[in-house]
């Protein structure tokens, strides 16, 4: 009974996961037999120093990229199986990404920015620009829809991030240090505003990260050192 | 927003380099559609030399194997009046023929008493040759200088010569030559006949031997009734080849097996200058079409190494590769369009300079100057366009593809 409730649960499951790079003719060990498990509706911090396998972790949660072994399943469903473009289209439908520096497309305005993630699913002009409209509002950027991102601040440019990564409902989103790139202050509320989102539509989030005072506020900590899980 | 939105503000995004490759495009197509105005004019200019000028009409009717054997045996290909009326009613009484006409050709000695040189006669009806100078050739009724016999003021006698002729002849209006010819039976003849005009005929290679000579006075000559040939003219020059087939079909059933032959078969000059020519424009259009693909493909490929990052961002967002790639070829092909439209008031600003100085040239295998002016064919003009753009989106799918295929990751950890 207590298996099946876990069965159901479960969104992500790592299983023995190794990546190796070979760089010029040295093999680099990122990750090495990592072993975990992402429950649905989980606040979850990966915390490590430089060049423990972080990035590397969250570029295989986000199948930007394959793990040498092991065999990573999203809801059950073994993703190694998928093709290119299926997992593209797995990413877009139940992956939301926030990026670092936001990554945000110069050419287009904040409400163009989140209507993007739709459109590429096909959805509607009208009806994408209308769900980004309501999702910026949600992330509070309801003045800002027609901003490009060279005239918005950094903490703005991120709640832009977070609502593209949002307004695909996905059922993960996965952030590589959404905070390093702001100051404390707004690190904070956009650390606040993700745990609000995660309270109130249950989505999952994720996000590698060196702050300990964020470090301190999520439910779970992955801590990785060296490609190996140490908590 | 859809990909044409896009493109078009990422084209605006790096607008020097856009306009680069915007003039670029631009540039080739104005060389294209200039040299192809020019060669048009060329073109014409000698169809018209060749229909009006060496006054081979539309079709040239004749017995078959005359156009290989004739100048052999030529009495073996002449037609007698009766069969030469039976022609001339079948072909005037088609609807397609402008124009029947019969002809006669010699070649001889023609002499001023003191010097002598060969020549070549062609025998004309005058009346039906006033009509062949006015037809129209791609919109032009007039050809500069051309004239013809008047048998209404003049005797049958009276002929014409190539100016070149009577320069070497020192032969001017109203002096006598003689022509000196065998009959068809293959007895020399000879003739005194009265220069009434001399003209440039067109053409070097004709302009020192050439008489216009009445038809009637050549039949005398010749001691024949008859005639070699028929050049007809028709309303519809379009449809030559099919017309062609139409009027033999209907000779064939009046008991005439004939064959036919078009002025471009028959001139040879026309063909050649046309080759060469084509053959040039086929290489130049290669080589600009060239210089715009490397161009289109520099262009991209700077704007998907600076946008690398930003197409892993797209990729890991959801865009599919081949999203990626369509993409590119809009902005590609959207430069291309721009490129060729920015063309189109250089090309008419170029025709217009050109039309208003009326500068002239004289085209290869002629004699005549003609007006230096650009004959724009709207078809050229399309299959150049069609080939700038198929060009400019083969351009950016080539530096689009590598990029699309390249891993989202790889793609993201570009620095820029």
């Amino acid at each position: 009974m207590v298996q099946e409730v876990i069965a159901k649960t479960k969104l992500i499951s790592f299983e023995d996961i190794t990546k190796t790079y070979q760089l010029d003719t040295q093999k680099v060990h990122a990750l090495r037999g990592v072993t975990f498990d992402i429950g649905k509706g989980d606040f979850i911090a990966i915390a490590g120093p430089s060049g423990s396998g972080k990035s590397t972790l969250l570029n295989l949660l986000t199948l930007i990229d394959t793990p040498t072994k092991g065999r990573i399943r999203y809801n059950n469903v073994d993703v190694d199986t998928l093709s290119d473009n299926e997992k593209t289209l797995f990413r877009n439908k139940q992956i939301g990404i926030v990026f670092q520096s936001y990554n945000l497309i110069p050419v287009l305005n904040a409400m163009e920015n989140v209507a993007f993630a739709l459109q590429v699913q096909s959805v509607s002009t009208a009806e994408s620009l209308d769900r980004a409209a309501q999702m910026l509002k949600e992330v509070g950027l309801g003045t800002h829809l027609r901003h490009r991102p060279s005239n918005l601040s950094g903490g703005q440019k991120q709640r832009v991030a977070i609502a593209r990564a949002l307004v695909t409902n996905p059922s993960i989103v996965i952030a590589d240090e959404p905070t390093a790139a702001l100051d404390t202050k707004t690190g904070m509320e956009i650390l606040d505003l993700m745990k609000e989102l995660n309270e109130h539509k249950r989505t999952t989030f994720v996000f590698s990260t060196h702050d300990v005072r964020i470090i301190n506020s999520v439910d779970h900590v992955i801590q990785i050192e060296d490609g190996r899980l140490i908590n | 927003m859809n990909y044409f939105q896009f493109a078009i503000r990422n084209i605006m995004r790096y607008k020097k380099r856009s306009i680069v490759t915007i003039m670029t495009v631009s540039l080739g197509f104005t060389a294209l559609g200039v040299l192809g105005g020019f060669l048009n004019n060329i073109f014409s200019r000698l169809k018209g030399q060749a229909i009006v000028a060496e006054r081979l009409g539309h079709l040239t009717f004749a017995k078959s194997g005359f156009k290989e054997n004739g100048k052999l045996e030529p009495e073996k290909y002449l037609w007698n009046k009766k069969e030469l009326t039976d022609i001339l009613g079948v072909l005037r009484n088609d609807p397609s023929v402008d124009l029947a006409t019969p002809r006669l050709r010699m070649f001889g000695v023609t002499s001023n008493g003191k010097a002598s040189t060969i020549f070549i006669t062609e025998a004309i009806v005058s009346a039906d040759d006033q009509k062949l100078i006015k037809t129209n050739v791609d919109g032009r009724t007039e050809v500069d200088g051309l004239i013809t016999l008047n048998s209404k003021k003049g005797e049958s006698s009276d002929v014409i010569i190539g100016s070149e002729l009577a320069s070497m002849m020192k032969i001017g209006k109203g002096q006598n030559i003689t022509l000196l010819t065998s009959t068809k039976d293959g007895i020399a003849n000879a003739l005194d006949v009265k220069v009434v005009e001399s003209y440039n005929t067109g053409n070097p290679a004709t302009n020192d031997k050439f008489v216009l000579s009445d038809f009637s006075m050549a039949q005398d000559l010749y001691d024949t009734d008859g005639a070699e040939r028929v050049v007809v003219t028709l309303k519809e020059p379009d449809k030559i080849k099919e017309t062609k087939e139409v009027l033999l079909a209907k000779l064939k059933s009046a008991g005439y097996q004939l064959e036919a032959t078009t002025w471009e078969d028959q001139s040879a000059s026309y063909k050649k200058v046309t080759t060469l020519f084509g053959v040039i424009f086929r290489v130049l259009t290669i080589i600009i079409s060239v210089i715009v693909l490397l161009t289109v493909t520099n262009t991209m490929q700077m704007v998907v190494t600076e946008r690398t990052k930003e197409i892993g961002t797209m990729r890991a967002i959801g865009m599919l590769k081949n999203q990626v790639i369509k993409l590119f070829c809009t902005e590609g092909l959207i430069m291309g369009i721009l490129g060729c439209l920015a063309a189109a008031p250089v090309l008419l600003i170029i025709s217009t300079i050109l039309r208003v100085s009326k500068i002239t040239f004289t085209p290869p295998v002629a004699s005549v100057p003609v007006p230096l002016v650009m004959i724009t064919n709207p078809v050229n003009i399309v299959v150049i366009f069609l080939l700038f753009c198929v060009v400019a989106v083969v351009s950016s799918f080539l530096v689009s593809r590598k990029i699309a295929n390249q891993l989202v990751v790889d793609s993201l950890m570009q620095s820029n």
